[in-house]
């Protein structure tokens, strides 16, 4: 047990060394380029997994919270000048707070009325990025937004904005691990398996929805804000109810509930379509065929593939039958 | 003063009377069952009594507090859990993760100790895991820990349902049918762990159908039929008493069969 752990952790090392040296390794701006865009996806697929794939509450507005950490983190910045560092985390409050009052009513719904309800809120916000010119600017976006600065070096190369990208996504990701491992990731599972049950054992369903949504929310905004000061331009057609079927999918294909899946799908669907390239006008008729079986191919989650999993559902499989022999034997 | 005593509560849906005028109490340390025909009331009687359904009328007193119409996720606190009649466990959670859940009302660490995995939230985790290992070795099953809970065979599923409402340190249990869908030796193997709740300290109020596993453990008995009570007493006395055969076997039905 104790030996599995120095292994895990000794593995966990040595990836991020690989992860943090890719500037290092590859001097291509558009690989780099790319790289940053897998961090940013990554953030958005696993914030959404926690409330979509871990409590099992759909949601497909996941691009206005998107959107709102991007202009809101841009504004500030732009109006008041503070610093990327506080940006990012104003962006993050400013996020979970509009997921708070939207999931404190919209969380008493479920299933498909959920769904067609964030479909509705994301729409809501896109219009009103769309036609709050006097703030927003309208359809002419922002621009001009300003370069991070942390510890006075002001990020301008790919290297450098793939490094703390990179760092943002790790941080979130060892937040979502630790939820996940604590009695508040334990909770929201417990809701998507059974609602009444974990009602009966005093979990308070509502308010942990609305919680962990609201987390789902601010987490995404923070990555709004990385794009805001990456792309340097902002407009409403990024955060488009497109988007979130985009991330949503990411969710589905990595395997609902599983972390570690959903980053490997955000990087495949990022890293395809780029890969497609070559193909000119075919590119997303093939990209849209791949996807397709990709999801035919999924069936279970990545988690299974893993060789450990594999072994202890296997375990499980043979107790179960052997439980069923002896049954038969009585 | 009983632990839990129940005053004249009523619930009806539209113009169905499900529970009409519903009295009675269980008293630290005994085990009381209700019992009837299918459609009686019974399980009504455990939702009004866990916040399931609001009572229209009467009072429900616990351990000296009115308990009645509160939200359902607040009678753990109070003491007082219950199991469901169709197994409501976790299915696609680890046996060990179902007896956490039964545990986390007692597990008191905040959600910011959570995300920052301090010190007092690993401390927390350990203790919850340990005492979750201690209950689930007092029911011998240790061994499926780590196993989904669906991969179980439904005998130990419902013992788990059972050890999981245990954990959260009630005082009174309530169990809806715990015997459904068991073999007659399981069924003899839950009643002797029923019997021996009283000596842990959990009183317990039972629903049952299996008659001979009712009147073998309870202490006393009440029977309900059409949402009223209409007998109540030790086993023996129900046993023999003539509404209850009646409500069970229906007069005119029976003499129709001897007379033919």
């Amino acid at each position: 047990m104790r030996q599995k752990k120095y292994v895990t952790i000794i593995l966990t090392l040595l990836l991020m060394i690989l992860l943090y040296s890719i500037p290092v390794l590859i001097s291509s701006q558009y690989v780099l380029r790319i790289c940053v865009y897998v961090c940013i996806y990554s953030i958005l697929a696993c914030s959404l997994n926690l409330i979509a794939g871990v409590c099992g509450q759909i949601s497909m507005g996941h691009a206005a919270f998107y959107g709102i950490g991007a202009y809101g983190s841009a504004l500030v910045c732009i109006n008041y000048g503070i610093p990327w560092v506080l940006c990012v985390l104003i962006a993050a409050l400013l996020s979970g707070m509009v997921g708070m009052f939207i999931g404190i009513p919209a969380l008493k719904l479920s299933g498909g009325y959920l769904v067609i309800c964030t479909v509705g809120f994301g729409e809501l916000v896109r219009l009103i990025l769309l036609n709050w010119v006097s703030l927003t600017r309208g359809p002419m976006g922002i621009v001009n937004i300003p370069r991070p600065v942390i510890f006075n070096t002001k990020i301008k190369t790919g290297g450098q904005y793939y490094i703390v990208a990179l760092t943002l996504f790790v941080i979130i990701y060892i937040i979502l691990h630790n939820i996940l491992n604590s009695k508040f990731g334990r909770n929201l599972k417990a809701i998507k398996e059974d609602e009444i049950a974990a009602e009966t054992m005093g979990i308070r369903v509502h308010r942990e929805k609305v919680i962990a949504f609201a987390v789902s929310a601010a987490m995404a905004g923070a990555a709004g804000a990385m794009l805001a000061h990456y792309m340097l331009f902002i407009s409403p057609t990024i955060f488009v109810g497109d988007f979130s079927t985009t991330i949503l999918s990411m969710v589905v294909l990595g395997g609902m509930g599983s972390m570690p899946g959903s980053v490997i799908a955000a990087t495949l669907l990022t890293v395809i379509p780029e890969a497609l390239r070559g193909l000119d006008k075919y590119r997303m008729l093939i990209y849209g065929l791949l996807l397709i079986c990709m999801m035919l191919g999924k069936n279970v989650s990545w988690e299974s593939t893993i060789p450990g999993r594999k072994l202890a559902s296997m375990k499980t499989a043979v107790l179960t039958k052997h439980i069923k022999n002896r049954k038969g034997v009585k | 003063m009983g632990l839990l005593s129940v005053n004249g509560i009523c619930k009806s849906f539209g113009g169905l009377a499900a529970v009409s005028d519903m009295s009675f109490e269980v008293s630290n340390g005994q085990i009381i069952s209700i019992i009837g025909p299918n459609g009686a009331g019974k399980t009504t009687v455990f939702n009004l009594l866990t916040g399931f359904y609001e009572c229209d009328e009467g009072s429900i007193i616990f351990r000296e507090e009115e308990i009645s119409n509160l939200p359902p996720y607040e009678y753990v606190n109070k003491k007082l859990t219950r199991t469901f009649q169709n197994l409501k466990l976790f299915p696609n959670m680890t046996v060990l993760e179902n007896v956490l859940i039964g545990y986390q009302s007692c597990i008191t660490y905040s959600r910011l100790d959570a995300i920052l995995n301090t010190r007092k939230k690993r401390l927390g985790e350990q203790k919850a895991r340990e005492k979750a290992m201690e209950v689930l070795q007092s029911i011998d099953m240790e061994q499926y820990a780590m196993e989904k809970c669906s991969s179980l065979p439904y005998g130990v599923q419902k013992q788990l349902e059972i050890a999981r409402a245990m954990v959260s340190d009630p005082q009174l249990l309530l169990l809806d049918e715990p015997a459904a869908g068991l073999n007659p030796q399981e069924t003899e193997q839950l009643a002797v762990f029923i019997k021996g709740l009283p000596a842990k300290g959990y009183s317990v109020l039972l629903i049952e159908h299996d008659m001979s596993l009712v009147m073998s453990i309870s202490d006393y008995i009440y029977v309900m039929d059409y949402g009223k009570l209409i007998a109540q007493g030790v086993p023996e006395d129900v046993q023999q008493n003539e509404q209850v055969i009646e409500a069970y076997i229906g007069r005119g039905g029976f003499k129709h069969v001897i007379g033919s």
